[in-house]
């Protein structure tokens, strides 16, 4: 199963790379046009670094995202006295391409991406913050979700059936639920009879909702297992009227795993560094409302978060790709789905 | 002539003596209780000079330890521009407040911070201010400190008589809460901004979930040490401080050891509010 398996990620890699590739020439492109260069007045470490660029995903909790970075890139134009731009990326690719190439000082990931990123990047990128919840925690989970209607109640009714991953460096939607399954003895290459990439949380949802999948791996926040969730994308969508909660039923999940760190170029200026996470940590005691409004989860804050808090994604992400290039061969291939 | 007279006025600005108005260079932070009573380069005590060297390291000037008797003393100097930072407790914060606030404070251990929490009533009980709650029955969804100990200590600082409440009721979760309270049960579901949000946000944007409760109190709890700045600091150096201290727990623990010897404990610093210091402020 595992070959049909890749052939879903080469799919995604190939759209990914594209998207990528437009992405980068887009940075690129504004460099060349001189639109982001520094202004003429900054001393230090601002002249330095000149400007601010983030990078967005579609990633882990799409609806809110670019609300978030857009009333970010105020406050910290206001307290860096720094031109800020948000440059949205369909995937995660996308956003790692352009923090690789020097093109962002700042995005949000995943575990999994960060994962990626330093594969890549080595010590030039690091997770410096990290959301924590009202009650201290700092994590979330990965959700299996069915439809209300369907007949599947445990993880052990979709042997065989469709599944839709999220993005190859999503962490609740790919790399974290199949390491969690593995724990349980279920090698999830072979338990599913299809899957496939969505490339994004939000078009899971579409695709379960489209009845493309049977079930799908997204993110749960905003509390546990026991409480019940409160925040991500499939909640978002339903807030937003897109979807009703009650149309869908979580089966299993599989967590917690470190929070999606915000994640910096360590090759920027200290100091720079220091101020920007000094500004997104106090927004959460200054302006609450406003950290609501950009979809935050009341009470929480953010706690900085180091290299080592991400080992085990890491390590995870490690052992996938060495399992995959280890022994593709031996397993039976799947049919693949398209989301 | 004019030269003549400058020359005097400068040879007289270098004849006059240093005195003990005369702030020295450099970043300055006042700490009560260091064993040197000056300002100091070069502290005694190991964990002092390896915070102060970690803040001179960052903010790339000298900086300055300045050695006090008290936390009184402190906000005097604070007061009068001979500091730039300074470790204050809350009494001694207050008098400070129209010039000074708070921008971190120590967070308890892990999971318990100044945690924002609420205080719901039913809309029909009156209810709805601090004072109103006295003699309530509070319900509590956790002994944990961050949904218990945290908010019932915000709630006091918020004028709430917490010591008329009846016995708590503690339920299982903040849904058997509101339950609890509309069967009368209990008279102020007191859970955490997060937890009220889970039960009252709902997930379809039609149905009002908490329609018949009111939040009597929200808040959190008044920070009773802090490191305070003057309000003319320039923000972007007031983020800078807060970005640094943040993470002085992961980057140089036996400095934030000495921060939290200073500050009555804590294993690591939050950010806070600039009224943070004041009670009953939000």
């Amino acid at each position: 199963m595992k070959a049909g398996n890749i052939v879903g990620v080469k799919q995604v890699r190939i759209s990914t790379w594209l998207k990528s590739l437009c992405f980068v020439l887009c940075l690129t492109g504004l460099s060349a046009c001189g639109s982001d260069q520094p202004d003429a007045e900054l001393t230090g470490w601002q002249k330095e670094v000149g400007q601010l660029r983030i990078g967005a995903t579609s990633g882990e909790d799409s609806p809110t995202t670019l609300a978030r970075w857009t009333a970010y890139q105020k406050y910290l134009n206001r307290i860096t006295s720094l031109k800020v731009e948000v440059f949205q990326a369909a995937d995660y690719n996308g956003v790692i391409q352009a923090m690789a190439s020097g093109q962002l000082e700042l995005a949000q990931m995943g575990g999994a991406a960060y994962a990626n990123a330093r594969e890549q990047m080595g010590e030039k990128v690091a997770p410096f913050l990290a959301l924590r919840s009202a009650e201290g925690s700092s994590g979330y989970y990965s959700a299996l979700i069915v439809k209300a209607d369907s007949p599947y109640r445990t993880i052990e009714d979709l042997r065989g059936k469709s599944l839709g991953y999220v993005d190859f460096n999503s962490t609740s939607g790919y790399l974290f639920p199949r390491w969690a399954m593995r724990q349980q003895g279920k090698d999830p290459d072979t338990f599913f009879g299809k899957t496939a990439m969505s490339g994004g949380h939000t078009q899971s949802v579409l695709a379960l909702a489209n009845g493309q999948f049977d079930a799908i791996f997204l993110i749960a926040s905003g509390g546990t297992p026991e409480t019940g969730f409160t925040t991500g994308s499939l909640y978002t969508l339903a807030r937003k009227g897109a979807v009703k909660i009650s149309d869908y039923r979580i089966i299993w999940t599989a967590g917690p795993m470190p929070n999606s760190p915000y994640v910096i170029r360590t090759d920027r200026p200290q100091a720079f560094q220091d101020v920007t996470r000094g500004a997104m940590a106090a927004l959460a005691y200054e302006d609450p409302q406003l950290w609501v409004d950009i979809g935050l989860q009341e009470g929480s804050d953010m706690q900085p978060m180091t290299a080592a808090d991400y080992q085990a994604v890491v390590d995870m992400r490690r052992a996938e790709i060495a399992e995959r290039r280890a022994a593709p061969a031996q397993k039976s291939s799947p049919r693949s789905a398209k989301p | 002539m004019i030269r003549a007279l400058g020359s005097i006025l400068v040879l007289l600005a270098l004849m006059r003596p240093a005195t003990a108005q005369t702030p020295p260079a450099g970043f300055r932070i006042g700490i009560a209780g260091l064993a040197e009573s000056a300002c100091s380069a070069s502290p005694s005590d190991a964990a002092a000079a390896a915070y102060r060297k970690h803040l001179e390291g960052r903010l790339g000037k000298p900086v300055l330890l300045c050695g006090y008797g008290d936390s009184k003393a402190v906000a005097a100097a604070l007061q009068e521009g001979q500091l730039d930072l300074a470790i204050l407790d809350q009494p001694s914060f207050e008098p400070l407040a129209k010039i000074a606030r708070p921008i971190l404070a120590p967070r308890a251990d892990a999971q318990t911070g100044r945690v924002l929490a609420v205080a719901l009533s039913l809309k029909s009980s009156g209810r709805d201010t601090p004072v109103k709650l006295a003699g309530s029955r509070p319900i509590f969804i956790s002994k944990m400190a961050a949904s218990y100990q945290v908010p019932l200590q915000g709630l006091a600082d918020y004028g709430a008589d917490t010591k008329s409440f009846k016995p708590a009721l503690f339920v299982a979760d903040e849904q058997a809460g509101l339950k609890a309270l509309r069967a009368g049960q209990g008279d102020a579901l007191i859970i955490t901004a997060g937890a009220r949000q889970r039960l009252c946000r709902g997930d379809d944007p039609k149905i009002i979930l908490c329609g018949d409760v009111v939040e009597a109190w929200r808040g959190r709890p008044t920070a009773q040490t802090g490191l305070v700045v003057r309000n003319n600091l320039p923000e972007v150096d007031r983020y800078q401080l807060v970005g640094i201290h943040i993470a002085l727990h992961q980057e140089r623990p036996e400095a934030m050891a000495f921060l939290a010897s200073k500050l009555a404990g804590g294993v690591a610093l939050d950010p806070t509010e600039a009224t943070a210091m004041q009670k009953g402020i939000r």
